[in-house]
């Protein structure tokens, strides 16, 4: 397959293997010792990790420099960008700033609402919707131009993902939504956390029936549960969050201090039943304010060593 | 009586207007139970008088308005000033 | 329409108190629907701000008045003399009417006493909804006729976004998710290819991003 950036979350999917990406969050400072440790806990295990954006419209230390640690430490990033907080001038201009710097993967996102977060008083901007932005970052790649039309001399050359939530609302729009994506040019796919694997694979069967999984990368979204409570708080809280009530029985039914173990194993369970599943090409794990623990969830689940590509 | 209004809706809709009504003399500080509504026939003269002298008591009772006492505070003023001149 | 909603009492009084003469001034078209602004409103409120006045021993002579529509000079005739001998007028017109007074009597003082909040529709009896954002750029045409600028709060093009649930938007179970809408109406439509159709980037000059708008018509 044709590579268009030196992305290795690119190389690894191009050459055919199981991809692994993480994620994680920069902190609230300016210090950035938090991030560049969190990046060296797990560089060995994933292919990419991804630096989250300004997160649940909390405002921390950017995600285009938390990227620029990373690299200089010889971690490979990948760029959140959310289309909230900037316009197309500034997320064009961060898109050759990132690649400036040698990042060479990048994640299209709307980026949650600004009252879910510490400034809810703030303005959002939206003047791209996060299609779009998938749109603006490839144009940019491919036809070597600005939106405005412009020549760009030395166009930003990146791998260019996107998100999808299988198990949001209307649910048969999901399988259109997601050929959408790929027509705005969308390379990879990082789904939201998946826990109900039944829809996951009913949905995927939808993507294979269109054949949808050979034109994008589909990584299921994967983050283990430390606690039934966070089982709870997540399937009651967070829209667009689909936990079973199985899943919360069963870590209901192992005490309190192994119910972080459980979620682990659930984690690899789910990663081991869904590497079967027709369409799936990696994982996206997400262990929030754990990513301790992925080093582990990879191992376990048959993903380690990760391959060696240039 | 309620709902049986010649207006249709009238005196449903009345309830509702008192009800804003208190309100809005709760915020500048009146007493919303200086006001009061009721449902009334034409025929019953007899339970609109026990009404007036219940009424009448209530506002002895709760003596007078912050209203009025401003105004004589004011008018007291006024006066004294004049007598000053 | 045009939806104001009157300020709180104590933020108004604020700003009036200073005045020796106020007229209250209502604007008896969009705002008089929503019962915030018309001249009935204004009558209420001149009332309120006396009752206020009288306790805090303030001098203020308050008169209220109000014409059809605050944004076009030939309703203001009826009011004239009135506006003219005024020290202050409080408005209870929407943005455009407070403004159109100020524009109108350079040397008096105008102060809003409603928050213009939205442009939308009368749902029933005391309901109203916004519906629309004046972009500039209407796209109604292929979202079924549901405004994704005005109605999703992340004014999504290509949507529903992750956070959809229940036909309701993730930010509160009161508000409809704008882009479930459009799917329902494009299913009753038996326009669901068009879905797929990716809407192309906006161009916000129209919006009030390219400055303040204004047309003129020709010929007249």
């Amino acid at each position: 397959m044709e590579m268009y950036t030196d992305s290795k979350l690119e190389k690894v999917l191009k050459n055919g293997h199981m991809a692994v990406s993480s994620e994680c969050g920069p902190p609230r400072s300016s210090d950035a010792e938090g991030i560049i440790k969190k990046g060296h806990l797990i560089k060995d295990h994933v292919d990419c990790i991804n630096i989250t954006d300004n997160q649940t419209a909390v405002t921390r230390l950017c995600s285009l420099a938390a990227c620029v640690h990373l690299k200089n430490e010889g971690l490979e990033p990948a760029l959140q960008m959310v289309v909230r907080d900037r316009n197309r001038i500034a997320l064009q201009s961060d898109i050759l700033g990132a690649a400036s710097f040698g990042i060479n993967s990048m994640l299209c996102l709307s980026g949650d609402h600004q009252s879910f977060g510490d400034h809810p008083s703030s303005q959002n901007v939206f003047d791209l919707d996060s299609m779009q932005l998938i749109q603006t970052a490839r144009y940019m790649r491919d036809e070597g131009k600005f939106l405005g039309g412009e020549d760009i001399k030395v166009p930003p050359r990146l791998f260019v993902g996107a998100a999808a939530n299988p198990f949001a609302d209307p649910f048969h729009i999901r399988v259109p939504r997601l050929a959408k994506k790929i027509a705005a040019g969308a390379e990879f796919i990082q789904t939201q956390c998946v826990y109900n694997l039944d829809r996951f694979e009913q949905w995927m069967e939808g993507v294979v029936e269109r054949g949808l999984h050979e034109k994008v990368f589909i990584m299921p979204g994967i983050t283990p549960m430390r606690s039934v409570g966070m089982a709870k708080y997540m399937a009651r809280a967070v829209p667009g969050m689909d936990v079973p009530k199985e899943l919360i029985d069963r870590l209901s039914g192992v005490p309190k201090d192994k119910q972080a173990e459980e979620g682990i194993t659930i984690a690899v369970e789910s990663i081991e039943r869904l590497k079967e599943c027709t369409g799936v090409a990696g994982f996206h794990i997400m262990a929030i304010e754990w990513e301790e623990k992925v080093p582990e969830i990879v191992e376990r689940s048959g993903l380690y060593p990760r391959p060696k590509v240039d | 009586m309620e709902g049986q209004c010649h207006f249709l809706e009238g005196n449903t809709n009345a309830v509702k207007k008192v009800e804003k009504l208190k309100g809005l003399l709760n915020m500048v500080g009146v007493d919303p139970e200086r006001l009061d509504f009721y449902h009334l026939s034409a025929a019953q003269g007899p339970r609109w008088a026990e009404i007036c002298t219940e009424f009448t008591e209530k506002i002895n009772a709760l003596g007078p308005s912050p209203i009025w006492l401003a105004l004589k505070k004011k008018k007291e003023s006024t006066e004294a000033e004049k007598q000053v001149a | 329409m045009i939806v104001g909603e009157q300020k709180p009492f104590d933020e108004v009084w604020e700003m009036v108190k200073d005045h020796k003469q106020l007229t209250v001034f209502g604007c008896n078209t969009c705002v008089a629907v929503c019962h915030q602004g018309g001249n009935k409103e204004a009558e209420i409120l001149a009332s309120l701000l006396r009752m206020r006045a009288t306790q805090e021993g303030v001098d203020i002579e308050i008169q209220d008045g109000g014409i059809e529509r605050q944004c076009e000079h030939p309703f203001f005739e009826s009011a004239k003399s009135m506006l003219e001998e005024s020290e202050a007028v409080l408005s209870l017109a929407c943005g455009i009417g407070v403004q159109f007074v100020a524009e109108k009597y350079m040397s008096m003082p105008v102060y809003p006493a409603l928050n213009t909040t939205f442009l939308g529709d009368v749902q029933g009896d005391g309901s109203f909804t916004e519906k629309c954002q004046a972009c500039g750029d209407c796209i109604l045409g292929v979202t079924g006729g549901i405004c994704p600028v005005s109605r999703c709060c992340k004014r999504i093009f290509n949507g529903p976004c992750g956070g959809s649930s229940n036909g309701k938007c993730e930010i509160s179970k009161d508000i409809d998710c704008a882009w479930q809408l459009v799917v329902d109406r494009l299913e009753a439509l038996g326009k669901m290819a068009e879905y797929e159709k990716l809407t192309p980037i906006k161009d916000w000059s129209k919006d009030r991003a390219g400055g303040p708008r204004s047309f003129k018509l020709e010929g007249f």
